[in-house]
């Protein structure tokens, strides 16, 4: 991996993400209504309206309000809710934050889960096992996240049960298993989905290195089957199951995003449409532009690693 | 042609892909006639009622028949997979068709849009187009549309790259055609194989997408009858009649998983080496 | 009329009577628990919509008057009855046409911020600011009547009118009527909207715009004794869902609003009382009068007989409700005339159709803004109940704001919510008089004018109660509105919170009443 090919690969992901803002703030821009009628609603005299119209600025023209919102993104100044008067950086992080966790439980357990689950079909191909992952497969990502999250709450967050609570969020303050029960059926509801996607990546990557030469040679060689699959087969099948990660935390932001609305769980996603229903402009595009460069970011370094990757296999 | 289809009717994945999705249409084109009642007719004493002989599926809070509105939602889901699938997928491929024929500046400054645009996830981004245009069902299919059009023109522009240097095309040329000729008479046949699987499993994430979408409110509107809608509109009443979502989420996870198998059986079927995998 | 029965309210009497009526209206409403209240601790209330101002002057939403009514007084104070109650004003009396109103100020209430006393030069500074158009005030066509304001003597104001005007100490209990100190509005108004210049119960603590207001008790509060909790912290969810799950966690003591569909659940709680209040609020189908096809009343009409209101109320409100006969005036008002109730009748609703020249149906679009949630719901009960008499009606729903702009006050049919005023005056000078600013049917009824200005001048009960009843017989009659229902107000608190109580209204809290029993989370 050249330090060309990485400036060049950063490059692009910083004129793809200047394009992301413009696109972001082009569409919102052209919102019809706007902040002040939603926050006024049908109470608003022509007065007030204009009142609150001129204090949020919003009679400016659309390159200056464009201009000023970029100089504030690349300034860490991100404007202020016109909704809520509240600075949008620390509620937008506040948000990412519990986002972000949310993502990583899911994450961990989806990656803990699915690789011995592809390998374990991947193993058994043609048999029993393998047809049953693969089913399973089928059915959990023809779910949308939004049917698994309702139906995990009409069958576990019963009130009568008591075990989990239908959605909101508690901080780590209020103890650590209030906190970690709002979590589990958030990330019940992102796993599966993820479960089956990347397990039947795992399979059919396994399955084709498993045909190689490498590992029949190694095999011939007279290693044990354990040590062919966790020293040979694996790190090989890796390379492929890290780049379909990576693609996959896009699937895994919508995700967040409906996840988070079911549940009632004021990350960011909860965020973003909250603004979206309130014409919230800088809040909506804070929150775009901070999931697209979440993205960005993550396809980038899954590129990175790619390319790294790549390279020792061609020299192993 | 035909060996595909043989391929594919030999390929368990796509013949029960298949069997799903003949049995989703069929619904779709005669649920309507199928219907105990209309789907949007009030049953005012019967109002979130269980399973019962007269209503099979129950009733939600308005005292409707779920199991007319699922077979009524059948129709508005599966149209709505296909026609945001062939829309993006047609614009997409005009898009890819044009940028990777005609290269240069042009080819760049699309290939960045397109990577813009694929910086935005799914949701993200249908979310803003309704944002902008009101959530409705038109709106919906076209904000799916345009949010599968960027990975369809890729996918076409790629296969053009390698297409753009054949023999034929440059004999297309020497013999005096217009580039519109060539692209859409002799390279588009090229490009359809691929493009058909892709968006034969596009039509899986369409239909999520757009039950997604009716779900956060932006896409087919009360009262009509839609299956992400009807999930929305019960999730006041969960704790009370559990079934009212359950009904309604079998039945997008049916659809979608007849297009997923479809989508790979063909793929498969067109790809023999991964067929074996 | 059988309505007339229901009069005259000692509230109402009270204020005409006009004297040493303080004391026994100061104590308020009658306890509920009878039990001396424990003092302190920390109560805290959840509501779901922000605080867009802290300026008294501009409160437009129930957090907002929460939050005026905490920190500010007005004149007079809306009772539970929807009588005038003493505030900054001890006691009032008028001429004998209505039109000069003199008004004696209470002595050594305090204001907080400039530290002195409310003089009578307050009270006309305010009233003056309310009335000025670039004040936004919304208290202003409440108050339009008043001419000006003036001082007579040392503690008293007198406020003369335009025209008789009986209801002018309910007026100015109204939620944006607040008295503030005239330096303050000399120098900026602005400088309401950052501090608290309130001689109210609390004072302003903290302000997180959007996300929690905190007020303490403040001691020189003019009613000695009160308030009895130390602090309030209104607390902002904006998610229904998470409000009533901070309730259920004891995170909050009070949810302001709870939803229909989540009482009974609620209710089943051992730890939680809810509370169910009726009130005047309703739902509304606008039917612009001055366009096709309501232009005719035969058709209005014809939607008003097509309705069977009681599935409506079970529909859109989960049965918490009561039906309504298209008057806005429900039996919480004082002036409220029964009205024979609107049966659904296909037969006549399609006759009167044909009548109208529309014998085969008649197609017409129904626009609902897509929240409040009720609107919608609203929308297509209405679709299948009208359907059998001949209405097919195309529902649209469409975002908020796109309705604000797009369809409220522009389009032919759409649904409306309002809440509850304080006067049936208030009420139909909002609304449908000819000159109203929110007149959205342009029924522009002249012996409908005619009826409120008359009402307004009269001074005896049984009078202005005919004529208020004529009123609503003719709205019940030509139905610029059809009002199906009204709504009831649902609220909850935990069990330790002690004398909440719910006002009809939906603006008015008395939170210097509350108090917190033992076990209480946050009582010290």
């Amino acid at each position: 991996m050249s330090a060309a090919y990485l400036l060049k690969r950063l490059g692009s992901a910083i004129l793809i993400l200047w394009l992301v803002s413009f696109l972001v703030f082009f569409i919102t821009q052209i919102l019809p209504g706007n902040a002040a009628v939603m926050i006024l609603g049908e109470f608003a005299t022509k007065e007030t309206l204009l009142a609150l119209e001129s204090e949020l600025r919003l009679n400016d023209p659309w390159w200056h309000q464009y201009l000023r919102w970029l100089r504030g993104i690349v300034t860490l100044d991100w404007g202020v809710s016109m909704r809520d008067h509240v600075p949008v950086m620390p509620a937008v992080m506040l948000a990412f934050g519990r986002s972000m966790t949310l993502a990583a439980l899911s994450l961990v357990l989806v990656v803990t889960i699915s690789i011995p689950l592809g390998v374990f079909a991947a193993l058994n191909r043609g048999r029993c096992g393998d047809f049953a992952v693969g089913t399973l497969g089928y059915i959990g990502v023809s779910i949308p996240e939004f049917v698994i999250a309702t139906l995990l709450i009409v069958a576990l967050a019963r009130p009568e049960l008591g075990w989990f609570p239908a959605g909101g969020y508690e901080p780590v303050q209020a103890g650590l298993w209030q906190w970690l029960r709002h979590f589990i059926l958030p990330v019940l509801a992102l796993t599966i989905v993820l479960i089956a996607h990347i397990a039947r990546q795992v399979r059919s990557e396994m399955v084709d290195v498993l045909r190689t030469d490498y590992i029949r040679t190694a095999v011939l060689k007279g290693l044990k089957p354990w040590q062919v699959l966790l020293h040979h087969a694996l790190p090989n099948a890796m390379l492929p199951t890290i780049t379909v990660v990576a693609l996959d935390i896009g699937y895994l932001i919508g995700g967040v995003i409906v996840v988070e609305e079911v549940f009632a769980f004021p990350g960011l996603g909860r965020l973003l449409i909250f603004a979206v229903q309130n014409r919230d402009l800088p809040m909506i595009q804070a929150a775009a532009v901070v999931l697209a460069t979440l993205y960005a970011t993550t396809s980038l370094l899954s590129d990175l690693l790619y390319a790294y990757f790549d390279r020792r296999i061609v020299y192993a | 042609m035909r060996e595909i289809a043989t391929r594919l009717i030999r390929n368990p994945l796509g013949v029960a892909g298949l069997a799903l999705i003949s049995f989703a249409l069929f619904l779709a084109v005669a649920g309507p006639f199928l219907a105990p009642y209309d789907p949007t007719q009030f049953h005012v004493r019967a109002r979130l009622q269980g399973p019962s002989a007269a209503f099979w599926l129950g009733t939600d809070q308005f005292g409707r028949d779920i199991f007319s509105r699922i077979l009524w939602g059948a129709r508005s889901t599966i149209v709505f997979g296909l026609t945001a699938t062939m829309l993006g997928t047609t614009f997409g491929m005009c898009i890819g068709l044009v940028s990777g024929y005609v290269g240069g500046r042009a080819d760049e400054i699309v290939m960045r849009l397109i990577d813009a645009k694929m910086a935005i996830p799914n949701l993200l981004f249908t979310l803003l187009i309704l944002t902008v245009l009101g959530g409705n069902a038109t709106n919906a299919v076209i904000a799916v549309a345009i949010a599968f059009t960027p990975s369809m023109a890729r996918i076409t522009r790629s296969v053009v790259l390698s297409e753009r240097t054949r023999d034929y095309v440059n004999a297309a040329r020497a013999r005096g055609e217009s580039s519109a000729y060539i692209m859409f008479r002799e390279i588009l046949p090229n490009v359809a194989a691929p493009v058909i699987v892709e968006s034969s499993i596009r039509v899986a994430f369409a239909v999520m997408l757009g039950a997604t979408l009716s779900y956060l409110g932006l896409g087919v509107q009360p009262p009509s009858p839609d299956w992400g809608l009807m999930i929305a509109e019960a999730r006041s009443f969960l704790q009370r009649s559990a079934w009212l979502a359950l009904w309604p989420g079998l039945s997008i996870a049916v659809v979608a998983i007849g297009f997923n198998l479809f989508g790979d059986g063909l793929r498969d079927a067109l790809n023999p080496r991964v067929g074996e995998a | 009329m059988p309505a007339l029965t229901l009069l005259p309210r000692l509230g109402r009497r009270a204020f005409l009577l006009g004297s040493a009526v303080s004391a026994a209206m100061l104590a308020g409403t009658p306890r509920l628990r009878a039990q001396t209240p424990v003092r302190g601790g920390l109560l805290r209330i959840s509501i779901s919509q922000r605080v867009n101002t802290l300026n008294p002057l501009r409160h437009s939403n129930a957090s907002d008057y929460m939050a005026g009514e905490m920190m500010y007084s007005g004149l007079t104070r809306l009772g539970w009855k929807m009588e005038a109650l003493p505030d900054l004003a001890t006691r009032w009396d008028a001429n004998q046409d209505l039109t000069v109103w003199t008004f004696q100020l209470r002595r050594g209430a305090m204001f907080r911020g400039v530290n002195r006393e409310v003089t009578p030069r307050d009270a006309i500074a305010s009233i003056k600011a309310m009335l000025d158009p670039a004040t936004a005030s919304p208290a202003r066509a409440a108050l339009s009547p008043i001419k000006e304001a003036m001082e007579a003597g040392p503690a008293a104001v007198k406020v003369t009118l335009n025209y008789p005007f009986s209801d002018l100490p309910v007026a100015l209990a109204h939620n944006d009527a607040r008295i503030v100190p005239a330096e303050i509005l000399e120098k900026d108004i602005k400088l309401l909207e950052t501090a608290d210049y309130g001689t109210g119960p609390f004072k302003l603590k903290d302000y997180e715009p959007g996300r929690i207001l905190r007020v303490e008790r403040d001691p020189r509060y003019f009613q000695a004794g009160k308030p009895y909790v130390n602090a309030i912290e209104q607390r902002i969810y904006p998610d229904l869902a998470a409000e009533l799950a901070a309730l259920l966690n004891k995170e909050s003591d009070i949810m302001l609003g709870l939803a229909e569909t989540d009482f009974d659940q609620v209710s089943k709680n051992p730890a939680i009382q809810t509370y169910r209040v009726q009130s005047g609020r309703f739902f509304n189908l606008v039917l612009r009068t001055d366009q096709k096809p309501f232009d005719d009343v035969r058709v209005r009409r014809a939607l008003q007989f097509s309705l069977d209101r009681q599935a409506l109320v079970d529909l859109v409100l989960q049965g918490f409700g009561r039906v309504a006969a298209d008057s806005p005036i429900s039996s919480e008002y004082p002036f409220y005339r029964a009205m024979p109730p609107v049966r659904q009748d296909i037969t006549q609703a399609k006759k009167l159709l044909a009548e109208a020249g529309y014998p085969n149906g008649l197609r017409i679009v129904l626009y609902c803004a897509n929240r409040p949630a009720a609107r919608s719901a609203l929308g297509i009960a209405v679709k299948e109940l009208a359907k059998p008499a001949g209405f097919d009606i195309d529902v649209q729903t469409i975002a908020y704001d796109a309705y604000n702009v797009t369809i409220w006050r522009k389009a032919n049919f759409y649904v409306a919510n309002w809440n509850m005023q304080p006067t049936e005056d208030a009420l139909f000078g909002l609304l449908f008089t000819t000159d109203a600013p929110w007149n959205d049917t342009q029924w522009n009824n002249a012996a409908f004018d005619d009826l409120v200005r008359r009402a307004r001048a009269t001074r005896d009960p049984a009078a202005r109660g005919k004529l208020y009843g004529d009123a609503q017989s003719l709205l019940n009659a030509e139905c610029p509105y059809i009002i199906p229902f009204f709504q009831d107000i649902l609220s909850a608190s935990q069990k330790w919170v002690v004398n909440y109580r719910i006002h009809p209204r939906g603006g008015q809290y008395f939170l210097e009443e509350v108090s917190l029993a033992d076990g209480g989370a946050m009582r010290k």
